[in-house]
């Protein structure tokens, strides 16, 4: 069921949505948003240009998504466990300010790297999932 | 203590480099695997050379919460075993890296034995009962994955499954019996319980706690009547068992018997129960191991025997008694490890491992049969190797044991130096076997000596042996007194290893052992046919996993039947009826209003949008319809959520409602062909039932929302977020970090989900 409005369209936005996701998570210590908003929406635009593309989303690199989640929890995992290293509970995040040129103060946080970690899970789940279904 | 945490910290760091940065088969994985190996070796070897230091304790905090830290404890006790670990470590990395053919995975494989070094050495290391119990699983794991390596193997799987299932379940025993030991005693900290077990003692909890312990110690150290999984576990590569079941995982019991001795042992049954284990085991799977034909079953069985020997040993927690086990210990992991290794390169050269089928060795491998010779003798216990010595100083301890377990002991070693012998001279006489070994060869070139590498290791391992019979006290007393110390709080003992006791009944009893050992051998094993007996414990394991597997293939038959209706049904009435045995129970409290606004006009249309678009999916004519519309009650229920001032659950329930849209429109095709409303009957109790969940949910929801009886939790969130977390957006921060646990087992169970539908969709069977 190839459109190829659909696939112009997909050309154009598929990018859109991606920086949107991107600012979403980023957007997500102080306003609504955060790493599993911006995992699903990116996983719908990936979802969007499977819909939108001639190929079935069984093609292509066939593990990326999969190692995605691994990844993701290992990220997650590691974020968790290095504080026990430095003397601190499991889990413990930390948080700090730094001065960067042109955009002004700008928080670190050590939760956003966890945060990363929980992007990376939701998108390899998904997307796995979908391509499991859809690629006979 | 630096020193420790980097050797623990090193394999873990090794395996986790060596997966993102190596190709599957790289050769260079082995030696990469080596290094760290080595590196490991150092940082223990340099701790134990520096002495132990005081306290010998370093303390991470883990969960405090849960009295769980990661705290290390480096007494003298750890750091025997450490080197153990570490030495035979690097060897079996080494010999590993020449040893695997260059089509294997081996970047999988030294993944794997990386991370069963560095659990190995978190058993060793941990100063918390809990920390250990996780090290302790760890080592069960990864022993599981490299017993399944080949996992084409029928037989690699099924070994691989049992001494999982076996060890794994022990563990759980031992978590139990470690945790009333620290609810009993206040603490998980071991040098904490050591001056606590008085209050054990007088705990109703102490004799659960014994046996519990005592079963997670002897299901991994595989005592009878648990020693069935080693064996099977034989299928794993040889430098697998050489390190795993052989130096190594299965002394993980022996290391526990021995931490715990000193809280333990003045409890009734420890010291009775583990000694009657050990000697009963050490007798039997002796005599077991002289059936064998399977060099590597004869192997596994004289290691579950002399596993038995040193547990009887360390139970009595007496200093004598610890020594004579430790330096077993000590000895069993230099010869065990080398005889594993060399049979791994017999049967890399003659492809067969058979005794029977095996040619005359003696011509035709001779610097492999030196070694395996020397390395049986060790065993034995024949003078000048090191397994004299501590063969001398557990006859002598077994003599106090009383009458009947003496010359159980005596019987043991009997047996023992029996198959020694036959492993000795037997394997390498050919004999009876001139035609079989020619049809085995003939065609194939003849075995031959291996390559340096392949030698190296083992010729090492056994020089080691050697030194310990020839220079005990210098080699090996301070390391053994370090841990007789840690084993036995208190004891003086002043330890004086040699190889030369003077006349006493220990020698004659050693004589004796010998001798009768080399009749036993010459009069019936040479004439013998080796029928490798089929253990009554295995009938009982296959027949309750066979029992267990047609059992919940029939509960989850009588459930899973693939009609969603059904699922609903069961789904919803096991809702209904709990909570409604909950209200029958317990006093139903009155529905009170809460204080409310009234509803603005937008938010009912909402709400009724939302609705009919619920009995649109129900009447639609056509599955297009349906799916659409029950996405537009999702979406009307995002809308809700966002006029409502929840702006993160109306992002979520969109982007959830646009995937799963596609993702049924994705299935179309493979779904079942679509029954129009009409046609479908309408069930009675069906909708009853459908009426009573719904109602229900409704009447909880007003029922809880009028009896909040603590304070909301909000409160805290709202006043912290930003103070504690430096973010505004509280749901975020409670994702991320107020309960950031939840989340990372929520990601977990994510990323499990999508694993299993992956592997079952792309490898069930193609349905034509």
């Amino acid at each position: 069921m190839y459109s190829l409005i659909l696939a112009v369209a997909v050309r154009y936005t598929y990018p859109l949505l991606l920086l949107f996701a991107a600012f979403l998570f980023l957007k997500g210590h102080n306003s609504p948003g955060g790493g599993f908003i911006a995992g699903l929406l990116t996983a719908a635009a990936i979802v969007l240009s499977y819909i939108a593309s001639k190929r079935s989303p069984g093609d292509g690199p066939d593990r990326f998504f999969v190692n995605l989640i691994g990844f993701g929890l290992c990220v997650a995992l590691t974020t968790a466990a290095v504080p026990v290293f430095l003397g601190y509970p499991f889990f413990t995040h930390t948080f700090g300010f730094v001065d960067v040129p042109l955009l002004g103060k700008v928080e670190l946080a050590s939760a956003s790297l966890f945060d990363l970690g929980v992007y990376m899970v939701v998108v390899g789940n998904v997307v796995t999932v979908i391509r499991a279904m859809t690629g006979q | 203590m630096g020193a420790v945490l980097i050797a623990l910290l090193l394999p873990f760091a090794g395996a986790i480099l060596l997966n993102l940065f190596s190709a599957p088969r790289s050769a260079r994985a082995g030696w990469v695997a080596s290094l760290f190996a080595g590196a490991s070796f150092l940082a223990v070897a340099s701790a134990a050379l520096g002495g132990i230091e005081q306290p010998p304790t370093l303390y991470l905090p883990w969960a405090p919460a849960l009295d769980l830290s990661l705290s290390l404890l480096a007494d003298g006790l750890s750091l025997l075993f450490a080197l153990v670990i570490s030495a035979v470590g690097v060897v079996v990395f080494t010999f590993a890296a020449a040893y695997l053919e260059p089509h294997e995975q081996r970047r999988r494989f030294f993944c794997y034995l990386l991370l069963f070094m560095g659990a190995m050495l978190g058993v060793v290391f941990s100063s918390n009962l809990l920390a250990l119990f996780v090290f302790w699983e760890l080592t069960s794991i990864s022993s599981f994955l490299l017993i399944g390596f080949w996992h084409h193997k029928e037989r690699s799987r099924y070994g691989a499954l049992k001494a999982l299932v076996i060890t794994a379940t022990g563990g759980l025993a031992m978590l139990l019996g470690f945790i009333m030991i620290g609810l009993v005693c206040g603490t998980f900290e071991i040098p904490e319980l050591l001056g606590r077990g008085d209050l054990l003692a007088a705990s109703p909890w102490a004799l659960p706690a014994v046996l519990l312990v005592i079963a997670g110690a002897i299901t991994k150290s595989a005592q009878f009547p648990f020693h069935l999984w080693l064996p099977t576990a034989m299928e794993a590569p040889t430098p697998v068992s050489a390190y795993l079941h052989a130096a190594t995982m299965v002394k993980a019991g022996l290391y526990l018997v021995a931490r715990l001795g000193p809280i333990m042992s003045p409890l009734p049954l420890w010291t009775p129960l583990l000694t009657v284990i050990g000697i009963a085991t050490m007798v039997w799977c002796s005599y077991l191991a002289l059936r064998q034909s399977d060099l590597k079953g004869l192997l596994a069985f004289s290691t579950v025997s002399q596993l038995g020997l040193i547990m009887s040993m360390l139970a009595a927690a007496r200093p004598e008694a610890a020594a004579a086990g430790l330096f077993h210990l000590l000895n069993h992991a230099a010869f065990k490890g080398a005889l594993f290794l060399l049979v791994g390169v017999i049967e890399h050269e003659a492809h067969t491992r058979d005794v029977c089928e095996l040619g005359p060795l003696r011509k035709q491998m001779p610097k492999t049969h030196l070694l395996l010779a020397l390395g049986a003798l060790s065993m034995a216990g024949m003078p000048p190797l090191g397994g004299f010595i501590s063969k001398e100083m557990f006859l002598e301890q077994a003599l106090h044991l009383g009458p009947l377990l003496a010359m159980l002991s005596v019987a043991g070693a009997v047996l023992t130096a029996a198959y020694c012998f036959a492993l000795a001279f037997g394997v390498g006489r050919g004999r009876k076997t001139e035609g079989a070994s020619a049809t085995a060869t003939s065609g194939a070139e003849a075995p031959h000596d291996p390559h340096f590498s392949l030698l190296w290791g083992p010729g090492l391992l056994i020089t080691v042996a050697l030194l310990f019979g020839l220079f005990p006290q210098s080699l090996a007393g301070a390391l053994v007194a370090g841990a007789v110390e840690a084993a036995v709080p208190g004891s003086s003992l002043h330890l004086h290893l040699s190889l030369w006791h003077g006349f006493s009944p220990t020698l004659a009893a050693s004589a004796v052992a010998l001798g009768s050992g080399y009749i036993l051998y010459s009069r019936w094993w040479q004439t013998r046919t080796p029928d490798n007996p089929l253990l009554v414990t295995d009938r009982i394991y296959d027949f309750k996993l066979e029992k267990l597997e047609s059992w919940s293939k029939a509960v989850t038959v009588s459930y899973m039947s693939g009609l969603v209706w059904r699922y609903n049904t069961i789904i919803l009435c096991v809702g209904v009826a709990a909570i409604s045995a909950v209200f029958l129970c317990f006093p139903v409290p009155q529905l009170q209003a809460w204080p409310a606004r009234s509803p603005l006009v937008f938010e009912v249309a909402v709400a009724l949008t939302a609705i009919a678009a619920v009995i649109g999916t129900c009447i639609a004519k056509t599955r297009l319809a349906a799916i659409l519309s029950l996405g537009a009650s999702g979406y009307t229920l995002a809308l809700m959520f966002a006029l409502l001032g929840a702006p993160d659950l109306a992002l979520t329930q969109i982007m959830v409602e646009t995937i799963s849209v596609a993702l049924f429109l994705a299935v179309f095709v493979f779904l079942p062909s679509w029954r129009p409303p009409e046609t479908r009957p309408l069930r009675p109790g069906h909708l009853a039932l459908s009426i009573t969940a719904g109602c229900g949910a409704c009447y909880l929801v007003a029922l809880a929302r009028g009896h909040r009886t603590a304070t909301s939790i909000a409160e805290f969130f709202i006043e912290n977020s930003a103070k504690l977390a430096g973010w505004h957006n509280i749901v975020n921060v409670i994702l991320v970090d107020f309960r950031g646990l939840d989340t990372l087992g929520e990601i977990s169970v994510l990323g499990i989900a999508a694993l299993a539908c992956y592997a079952a969709i792309k490898m069930a069977p193609q349905r034509s």
